[in-house]
């Protein structure tokens, strides 16, 4: 009995198939609802071109796609418009989700359109890719997609920017055309670092500068001369709920060797290592804070002058130092928030925004592109955007050349590094110990140093994240210092506006910034030959950074100072170069 | 291309409490002269003029000496400037990464005694 009630079911099921997908004559139910037939008055016309319609979009016939895209395009004063949106929902065709985005999100569109629209776009993606069917042929409207494995760059039915998704270093294929072109191989996306899920924001730094580096010899002066001056730096920062973690380490290394004809020589090295740590414990925005910092100085020194007089030196620095305090707020690095903020206004000004970036389509864009910073081309963190907002349902359709140029100069924007937000206060008790030549006969810090240490931050990002207000405080003073020894203090404060300038299509040109400090010091010496004096030093600087690549670029500057009654005027060019910047901000 | 440096964004960010910026020079004795690591200052850019504008950071030479002849900031600019370009590269290397501890001598910084300023001593003995 059961079999038989089963076998009952099958068969009503499997014909009310059948009648839903019946056939139907396309090309007439299109001609029907382009040309009023004769004969026919305008309002019998009406109902039957709705009927046409009806028909079209149960047929589940590819051919009928066009037809209904044009009825939902134009058909704002007639019902027959809204039957066209909720047939393309139906047929679950990608070509219809660029339309009824721009349906959706169209403020001159009628509420039930727009509702109707976003509806089928939901049923899309719902859909996951539902082929319409060609009832003509028979053939599927599914593109066949490449084998994966065999498949070569191009052979894909659309080479459209994001239609590629990226299998391994190097290597992409073609993504079927699979609704909205969703990538096959969406685990090759880069996934970045693994953060806690209460990650505020967090970056991971690798930096290298090359100050110079020379050789030259020639045999009119016989002189051989070589010189280098190299750094590096690696900074890795968390910022969670309840607590901040940074580490810090940096190595410097000058060296040189000149041997002009004779007797002269000159040999030098000077090698500097640092490092250091913090963490902070937060209770909502107070905080206790603990800090680490250990940094070492070794001089080498060889020196033959032209009468063979010869002079040699070594010498070590070191520092140990601990601090303790606690503070109010943080500051933050909100460079990559930015960056889907800016990803955003893009959509939405190309009308391709589906729905505002959550906060988890958020995470993952910031990590995937940070799990491609090493990537000399852009065009993996292109794929990967692209690949994530489709899958988010963010960006519906294939972004046009327009639209693809327009999110890789987001992509490239180097003025969205180092973004601080914030606002942070502390105060730190420090002690340390600082090792010091024993032969150094100035009376300075030596042996165990305690200090007060006093900063104060603050940074606030303005104008749709164009322009950047900060500014810092601090002050620091020894104590407990012993008689023979300094008791140095130091006040100040700085403060900066930056104007970051874009192109048409969003290329960031560079930055304008004005800053102005004002510092106040004494150094506070002992001895017969010192006189202890107070030093006031107050400085503005106007400046326009061009920014080249990541992380990278020239910048031109102009200073005037006045230091100890002086007057100084100022120009300044200089270059950075940095690379492998990976941020995220969970803000 | 002299005032042409090579410079690092994330060195400029240090802990010290100083650190306004990697923009911002300094100046005026104790700025960065003190406190060791926790507290030290960025790297300066590699001019002559920044380097001598560390060593008055440092609190190693004056500003502006009142007495002719002394060695302040000018005298400091001037004696870089006329040293043989392979030396004078080599002179504001070592003092743009030297701690303020290293560069400070007796007599500093009104009267330095540059025989003990190691970054000096690379220099042009001509």
């Amino acid at each position: 009995m059961r079999r038989t009630a089963w076998l009952t079911g099958a068969v009503l099921l499997s014909a009310l198939a059948v009648a839903s997908a019946q056939p139907v004559d396309v090309p007439a139910l299109a001609k029907l609802i382009e040309k009023q037939p004769g004969g026919v008055d305008r309002a019998t016309w009406k109902e039957q071109r709705r009927d046409a319609a009806r028909k079209l979009a149960a047929s589940r016939d590819k051919r009928a796609v066009p037809v209904l895209i044009r009825l939902a395009e134009t058909e704002t004063f007639d019902i027959i418009g809204e039957i066209a949106i909720e047939g393309l929902g139906n047929l679950g065709d990608p070509s219809a989700a660029p339309v009824l985005q721009k349906i959706a999100n169209d403020p001159t569109r009628d509420k039930v359109a727009r509702d109707l629209a976003k509806k089928a776009i939901a049923k899309l993606l719902a859909a996951g890719a539902p082929p319409a069917g060609d009832a003509s042929d028979g053939a599927t409207a599914d593109t066949a997609a490449p084998d994966e494995a065999g498949a070569a760059p191009g052979d894909t039915a659309s080479d459209a920017p994001g239609a590629h998704a990226v299998v391994d270093e190097g290597t992409t294929v073609g993504s079927s055309n699979t609704l909205l072109g969703e990538p096959r191989v969406a685990g090759a996306i880069p996934e970045g670092p693994a953060l806690p899920d209460d990650t505020l924001a967090a970056y991971d730094r690798l930096t290298f500068a090359i100050g110079t580096a020379a050789l030259s010899y020639d045999t009119v002066r016989d002189r051989p001369a070589f010189d280098v001056d190299v750094a590096g730096r690696w900074q890795k920062r968390v910022d969670r709920e309840r607590m901040a973690w940074g580490l810090d380490a940096g190595a410097h290394v000058v060296a040189g060797f000149i041997d002009p004809d004779g007797e002269e020589q000159t040999r030098g090295a000077q090698v500097t290592l640092d490092g250091g740590g913090e963490v902070r414990f937060y209770s909502g925005k107070l905080y206790g804070v603990g800090k680490a910092v250990i940094g070492a100085q070794l001089n080498y020194l060889a020196v033959t002058e032209d009468d063979g007089d010869r002079f040699k030196d070594t010498r070590t620095h070191a520092d140990v130092q601990i601090a303790l305090g606690g503070g109010y707020g943080r500051v933050l690095d909100v460079g990559g928030a930015i960056r889907v903020r800016r990803l955003a206004r893009t959509l939405e000004a190309a009308r391709a925004l589906g729905k505002p970036i959550d906060a988890a389509t958020a995470r993952r864009l910031q990590l995937a592109w940070w799990g491609l910073r090493g990537e000399r081309s852009t065009y993996r963190a292109l794929v990967a955007t692209v690949a994530i907002l489709r899958e988010a349902g963010v960006l519906l359709g294939e972004p046009d050349a327009g639209l693809s140029y327009e999110l890789l100069t987001v992509l490239r924007d180097t003025q969205l590094y180092v973004r601080p937000s914030g606002l942070d206060i502390q105060v730190a008790f420090g002690e340390g110990y600082l090792l010091r030549p024993d032969d150094d006969p100035t009376p300075f810090e030596d042996g165990r140093v305690e200090q007060l240490l006093v900063t104060a931050g603050y940074a606030e990002q303005l104008q749709d994240d164009k322009a950047e207000l900060s500014g810092t405080a601090y002050a620091r003073m020894r104590l407990f210092a012993p008689e023979t020894q300094p008791s140095p203090w130091l006040v100040g404060a700085t403060g900066r506006f930056r104007r970051f300038a874009y192109g048409e299509h969003g290329d960031p040109l560079g930055a304008l910034d004005v800053a102005a400090s004002v510092r106040l010091s004494n150094d506070g010496c002992v001895g017969t030959d010192c006189e202890s004096a107070l030093a006031l030093r107050i400085e503005g600087q106007l400046g326009y950074t061009m920014w080249l690549n990541q992380a990278s670029g020239l910048r031109l500057a102009g200073t005037v100072a006045q230091d100890g009654g002086e007057l100084f005027f100022g120009a300044e060019l200089s270059a950075t170069f940095g690379l492998l910047d990976g941020t995220y901000a969970g803000i | 291309m002299r005032g042409l440096s090579l410079a690092s964004a994330a060195l400029a960010m240090s802990l010290c409490a100083c650190g306004t910026g990697d923009d911002v020079a300094g100046g005026g004795r104790a700025f960065c002269g003190a406190g060791g690591e926790l507290t030290d200052c960025p790297d300066a850019e590699r001019t002559a003029e920044a380097a001598c504008w560390r060593l008055v950071d440092c609190g190693a030479i004056p500003v502006d000496h009142p007495e002719e002849f002394r060695f302040d900031w000018g005298r400091c600019v001037d004696g870089l400037e006329t040293m043989r370009e392979e030396y004078r590269r080599l002179v504001v290397s070592c003092i743009a990464a030297s701690t303020c501890d290293q560069l400070r001598v007796d007599g500093s910084p009104d009267q330095p005694n540059l025989s003990q300023l190691y970054c000096w001593q690379l220099g042009d003995p001509r």
